[in-house]
């Protein structure tokens, strides 16, 4: 598996990244959209030089964003947000998929 | 670029009952036979523009008989049954392919999908932005999509 906070691969099973110490899901699949797709995406907002999400001149917090449902319903599946990770080089989402 | 690194575990859910598993990073075709049962592993990987499953069938006694039986089951269920879906789809007809080649020294059965033809039927289709697929990696416990957005 890979660590989502550093990218290291880890071997399955262990709990914590050997690079970094990031706790690992036992299951997480990773999400990562780069600056442009996301700014492509994202309608009426952008995100900062600075990594933050910007409506015009108010900044956005990603989490309050997406809840109360951080748990999405597609195709028959529950797609749950376990991380969601802003930063200046795009967005990062570990997700669990039940 | 939009980067999926989808764990094996949710490869197979998403898989879900199409008695198809992904271990190892291969996908493993079950299958019952009229007397028993039959496991075969077809091996993923990206060749140019295509997406090829090899399912090797070139082994020694009754394993290599059923991998045989078993891959002339799955070429004939993909040509009666997949291809048309796709062409049922808007995909050409010429997107998937299946044929028997030599694969690392042995005999094999290969099935292929066009990437090509599968992000022109992609660029076809209506909404504000056109995903199309540019790469894909088949990991021990990882499968990673890359997809570009326009």
């Amino acid at each position: 598996m890979q660590c989502p906070q550093c990218q290291t691969r880890v071997a399955p099973g262990k709990a914590f990244c050997t690079k970094c110490g990031t706790a690992l899901a036992a299951q997480t699949s990773l999400l990562t959209v780069d600056r442009d797709t996301l700014n492509n995406l994202l309608q009426g907002m952008q995100l900062s030089p600075e990594g933050k999400l910007m409506a015009g001149p108010v900044e956005i917090d990603p989490v309050r964003l997406l809840k109360p449902e951080l748990t999405l319903r597609w195709g028959g599946y529950v797609v749950s947000v376990e991380q969601l990770t802003l930063g200046a080089d795009g967005l990062r989402v570990s997700l669990d998929l039940k | 670029m939009i980067q999926l690194a989808l764990h094996e575990a949710h490869v197979n859910r998403l898989l879900g009952k199409a008695q198809v598993t992904y271990q190892d990073g291969c996908f493993v075709v079950h299958r019952k036979l009229p007397v028993g049962a039959a496991t075969v592993v077809a091996v993923p990987t990206l060749e140019g523009r295509e997406l090829v499953f090899y399912v090797p069938f070139d082994q020694a006694g009754v394993v290599g008989q059923v991998a045989k039986v078993l891959w002339g089951v799955i070429s004939d269920q993909v040509l009666k049954q997949a291809s048309p879906r796709l062409v049922a789809m808007g995909m050409p007809s010429d997107a998937l392919d299946v044929s028997q080649v030599t694969y690392k020294g042995k005999k094999a059965g290969r099935l292929s999908l066009s990437l090509h033809r599968v992000n022109e039927w992609l660029a076809r289709q209506k909404g504000p932005h056109h995903v199309a697929v540019e790469d894909l990696e088949f990991e021990r416990d990882v499968v990673n999509v890359t997809l570009s957005l326009r």
